[in-house]
């Protein structure tokens, strides 16, 4: 498929906040990306703006506050999804990509889409992004590196152990899992190669707070379905697209002129939907 | 507890072809009301926030003077607003402030040359009930006013539709200028628009207190421990760390804000003068965003006092690379019909369009908040500055954290015995002194150098020297490099030591070159007095003067500089 029949569609209902750099983002590297309301998806409009799902070879949930994160962080967005349950699903299984970046992370959680253990699409959340440790939002440059061992379709080009700095901005992100459980499934995590970043502090070790900025479990920044096509991070690869917005970019000589770590990202879902498709 | 001042700016961008009018354009115009339902909350919001908050007088104001934000309702009016604006859909929009419907509908048909006729009961309440009156008057938040022609109704509403915003025609423009108001068809206001939205003008008496605050200078002795004095000055909460509160907003949202308001290596920043965001990602200009305020110096001299926040604004505009445009304001003051109070507000405004019209920055919009009194006093006098500067090209940006060992430490501009109002004496306990005066012409031509030295590329790093003096500034820099310097103020002005270090003289920075820049950056800034301190490196800061000598390991000064914040508002 060439770059420049991908489809991406970035899902928004109202609190969405992270949607325009996005689709710029996508639209940059040469992909057609497009703002589209979850209502447009759902049918809740007058025909002529309505919107199929298969429209797109890619979704993304951007971040925000949706619905003002009411109940739970991205709990009213993803029950407003679960009306499109059997598409999404079609989707997943045609290994199609989705992407949730922050809040669009929560809302892939709390829509049953990731972990994932239990099926492409759980019923009821296996995990949740719990309130940070410190009771406030944090917004601040992260360190993560890279675990994943090959699963993921959308980091296909880092390399195992490669620290990569994303900016953090949430007051929910620390992944919890049901207590009885928990060992168990972070178990299945590490064995079905469903991590793909821990938060490190700046000699690249598994950090304590701030470089955790949650306190989340086993330092998970990062995770992806088994068959790695639904992605969820919880810091911003976009918000270090550019160079020039790596919070210490004034410092650095040498490197990449143009980009920071996070185009990685928006590159691997384009790489993997043009061979695959 | 005292009366808390907060102001909050807000920075937008727009095309210049897309932008839209406050007024009606056409007297076909229906006005549309979108955004939140009104009610009960918020009438009489403005004229609450006129009132000095005496015991007494908030008692009288418990039915619900302070209206209610409902931010998931603003996000998507903000949406739903900007794209019917973008689809060419909107003769005129405003968004309702102080006085609600009854001061927005006139302003707008007014501003057009037309008048307006409501009928209020189609306006969507939150509650069943309200009076007439309470519906003209209401300030719920979260609404803004359309004007629309007729045929582009059903689009705009259509918009509305899709983000599930309300939206509801409740006027139409009429070619009398009076503002006829009906309730269930019955008229309940009609009055000519003119004399009805038109302001009086008030004149008022104003005079300097008496006495006059001291401006004498009676310096306290010197410190016998520059190493304590300095480290206290560092812990003090107007000049600690506001890492705490700043990591608590995002900063970072939109994905272009490009240099950050913390500043260095990844977890040990320290402050910036300047964030600078990218409008645009196919192009290098970007926009420096700075606030500064001065209550220390206006609280004594006025009149420098506004003008030090202007030169203050410039300073950390300057600092990052970026030309200075222009300049807002929040002027809060004490009661006005309080003759030293008002005093205090027209000679801060003196200094304000001073020195920014010496400067030839306009100042295009403003905002005034009166009656910060409480049962204990007025607040101090406060003029907030928010100045926005061009970058452009955002790559040549630069920051406040030291970059490497071996470079040379350059202060930028003249240090006098100005001391009034600074953090130090504060900390020594003294009242009093002469505050720092400002020189617009040597800031303008310090301003031009400095800009064009850092264009050029020979500037590794820049901090404006503020609160605190050159001792601070200097411990910022080495924070947010995680690397210590050595200097030697011998060179400066002949003051005594804690006059050097701490004075807070305007139109001042401290920049770092790199040793192969540094003939090239004393060339450019040829002109300008600049004197040579030393340079960074190791794992200290060491200051010295003659015979006397501090030195300041790094953990030591980010620990006192880190911990005051956290410690005095996280309740443990």
């Amino acid at each position: 498929m060439r770059r420049s029949d991908i489809r991406v569609g970035v899902v928004l209902i109202e609190g969405t906040n992270c949607e325009d750099e996005s689709v710029a983002f996508f639209r940059h590297l040469g992909a057609d990306a497009e703002k589209v309301h979850l209502k447009q998806l759902t049918g809740d409009v007058p025909a002529e703006l309505r919107k199929r799902l298969d429209d797109y070879d890619i979704l993304m949930i951007p971040g925000g506050f949706a619905a003002g994160d009411y109940v739970r962080a991205g709990a009213i967005y993803a029950a407003r999804m679960r009306k499109l349950s059997s598409d999404i699903i079609d989707f997943v299984r045609a290994g199609k990509p989705i992407i949730g970046v922050c809040n669009g992370f929560q809302v892939l959680v709390e829509a049953g889409l990731l972990p994932a253990l239990g099926g492409p699409m759980t019923e009821i959340p296996e995990a949740v992004l719990a309130t940070n440790d410190t009771g406030h939002y944090e917004c601040r440059p992260s360190l993560l590196r890279f675990e994943n061992g090959g699963s993921c379709v959308f980091t296909r080009s880092l390399k195992k152990g490669q620290v990569v700095t994303f900016i953090s901005a949430h007051a929910e992100g620390k992944l919890l899992f049901p207590k009885d459980r928990e060992a168990k499934t972070l178990r299945e995590l590490i064995e079905n190669d469903q991590i793909v970043f821990r938060y490190v502090d700046d000699a690249g070790r598994p950090g304590r707070y701030p470089w955790n900025p949650s306190g989340t479990t086993y330092g998970i920044a990062a995770l992806c379905n088994r068959e790695g096509n639904v992605f969820g991070v919880q810091p911003h690869p976009e918000r270090c697209f550019f160079r020039h917005l790596r919070p210490d970019w004034t410092r650095l000589t040498g490197g990449d002129p143009l980009y920071g770590d996070g185009k990685a990202i928006f590159d691997g879902a384009l790489a993997y939907v043009e061979k695959k498709f | 507890m005292g009366n808390i001042i907060v102001n909050v700016a807000c920075v937008g961008f727009a095309k210049k072809s897309q932008l839209v009018r406050n007024r009606v354009t056409s007297d076909r115009d229906v006005f549309i009301l979108c955004g939140g339902r009104t009610g009960r909350d918020g009438i009489h919001g403005v004229t609450f926030a006129s009132v000095d908050l005496t015991d007494r007088a908030v008692e009288g104001w418990e039915g619900g003077a302070v209206q209610l934000g409902d931010p998931i309702l603003k996000e998507p009016l903000i949406h739903a607003c900007i794209e019917a604006a973008h689809a060419g859909l909107l003769d005129g929009l405003k968004d309702l402030g102080g006085g609600g419907l009854s001061c927005v509908i006139g302003e707008m048909a007014l501003a057009g040359g037309y008048g307006a006729e409501v009928d209020l009961e189609k306006v969507p309440l939150k509650e069943e009930g309200l009076a007439p009156w309470e519906i003209w008057v209401s300030e719920s938040q979260e609404r803004m006013m359309l004007a629309v022609r007729p045929e582009n109704l059903e689009k705009v509403l259509r918009i509305f539709d899709l983000y599930d915003v309300p939206a509801t025609a409740i006027a139409r423009v009429i070619p009398e200028k009076v503002c006829r108001v009906r309730y269930q068809g019955v008229r309940v206001l009609e009055m000519d628009l003119a004399f009805y939205t038109s302001g009086p003008e008030y004149c008022r008496a104003y005079g300097p207190p008496t006495p006059m605050p001291s401006q004498e200078l009676r310096l306290p002795p010197e410190p016998k421990d520059y190493r304590a004095a300095i480290l206290k000055l560092l812990g003090s909460p107007n000049i600690a760390s506001k890492e705490y509160v700043i990591r608590q907003y995002d900063h970072e949202v939109r994905a272009a804000t490009v240099i950050k308001p913390m500043q260095g290596v990844i977890g040990k920043a320290s402050h910036g003068d300047s964030a600078v965001i990218r409008p645009l990602i196919d192009s290098w200009r970007a926009l420096a965003i700075a606030v500064s305020s001065t209550p220390q110096y206006t609280s004594i001299d006025p009149f420098q006092g506004g003008a030090s926040a202007v030169d203050e604004a410039c300073r950390n505009l300057v600092a990052v690379g970026a030309r200075p445009h222009s300049l807002t304001n929040c002027l809060n003051f004490g009661n006005p019909e309080k003759p030293d109070r008002l005093w205090y507000f027209r000679e801060a405004v003196r200094g304000i369009g001073t020195t920014a019209q010496a400067l030839g920055i306009p100042i295009p919009s403003g905002n005034v908040s009166f009656y910060n009194e409480s049962p204990r006093g007025p607040s101090p006098p406060t003029p907030v500055i928010m100045a926005v500067g061009i970058v452009d090209d955002l790559r040549s940006c630069v920051t406040t954290d030291f970059k490497r060992a071996g470079n040379r430490v350059v202060l930028v501009g003249r240090t006098r015995e100005e001391l009034g109002g600074s953090e130090y004496l504060r900390m020594r306990g003294v009242s009093g002194g002469q505050v720092p005066a400002v020189d617009p012409n040597g800031l303008r031509a310090a301003m031009d150098h400095l800009l064009l030295a850092i264009r050029k590329g020979t500037v590794a790093a820049c901090h404006d020297l503020s609160h605190g003096g050159l001792a601070i500034a200097v411990a910022e820099m080495c924070i947010g490099g995680d690397l210590g310097a050595d200097l030697d103020t011998a060179a400066m002005e002949p003051l005594r030591w804690d006059s050097q270090l701490f004075a807070e003289s305007n139109g001042r920075w401290l920049v770092e070159v790199a040793p192969d820049r540094f003939e090239e950056f004393m060339h450019l800034m040829e002109g300008v007095p600049t004197t040579f301190l030393g340079n960074t490196g190791g794992r200290a800061l060491r200051l010295r003067f003659g015979r006397k000598a501090v030195s300041l390991p790094l953990p030591s000064l980010r620990k006192t500089w880190s911990e005051t914040i956290p410690k005095q508002v996280v309740v443990s």
